[in-house]
């Protein structure tokens, strides 16, 4: 994961990209992938939009009262 | 557009450096073409977004401050962030440290795409959850990502059969499908900032 490539994640999703960074570089630096990894990896493909809502909005109600 | 040739010829020279990448991903080129394709490609898809960046206007500059014209005109589109992420990805597949077999390229690949949209996906619920989204923009991005679910499930099955078989022409059922999986990453990606002038998800709280 060359600098270059960390510069453009960071315009791409913004400050955000620092939380991915580590967990990409995590993955580049491995030689290889196993089968089992690959799919570990990928869990969070498997959720569903309302499951990303739900945890979105429990994040928000720990940190401040729910919007009406 | 013509009046924005400066964001344009940004937006221009991205999509021909990743243009050149791809390109230079042909097995039949001359090495030393494909190494130069590459290297150009991938120098102008860093340079184009940050002459986009350079001369875009930010959401805290208004039409009057920029003096641009009455003219009503479309919302910003979301060519920036789509060409700056496809190329970060297109990056991704070619330019990977110790990406040797294209197994392992299409792995990286795959892992980088599910994890980029999985960071997508907590910020945009947030902005919904925030009561942000419009309903038509919550329904086009239910219907992106369901999408790009099912292309990444089927390249994630792919890719999976060819580490295990250890056969290369494997992959090629998995590069293909790894590349609808990246077209609904695009369109996900687009379908977040279609229609929400000068405003941008906030961003995500600590911890996420």
């Amino acid at each position: 994961m060359s600098a270059a490539i960390i510069a453009q994640l960071l315009i791409a999703i913004g400050p955000s990209a620092l939380e991915l960074i580590p967990k990409l570089a995590a993955v580049w630096t491995k030689t290889a992938l196993t089968p089992e990894e690959v799919t570990g990896l990928c869990a969070p493909a498997r959720a569903s939009y309302d499951q990303y809502l739900a945890e979105s909005k429990a994040r928000l109600a720990a940190i401040s009262p729910v919007p009406a | 557009m013509k009046s924005s040739w400066k964001t344009t010829l940004g937006g221009s020279l991205t999509a021909l450096g990743l243009a050149l990448m791809g390109a230079g991903a042909l097995d039949w080129l001359p090495a030393d073409h494909k190494k130069i394709m590459m290297e150009l490609g991938f120098c102008l898809s860093v340079i184009g977004p940050f002459f986009t960046g350079i001369f875009a206007r930010d959401n805290n500059v208004t039409s009057e401050d920029a003096g641009a014209s009455a003219t009503p005109t479309k919302p910003p589109g979301p060519l920036l962030p789509m060409l700056a992420l496809s190329a970060f990805l297109a990056s991704g597949l070619v330019l990977g440290s110790g990406c040797v077999t294209a197994v392992d390229k299409g792995s990286r690949a795959l892992v980088t795409t599910v994890q980029t949209v999985d960071l997508a996906m907590k910020g945009w619920t947030t902005f919904d959850a925030m009561g942000k989204a419009t309903p038509d923009q919550v329904l086009a991005v239910r219907a992106a990502y369901s999408k790009y679910q099912l292309a990444e499930a089927a390249a994630e099955h792919a890719l999976i059969a060819s580490m295990n078989a250890k056969d290369a022409s494997v992959y090629t059922t998995a590069g293909a499908a790894l590349s609808a999986c990246q077209a609904d990453l695009i369109a996900l990606i687009n379908s977040f900032t279609a229609g929400t002038p000068a405003k941008t998800p906030p961003p995500l709280p600590p911890g996420l």
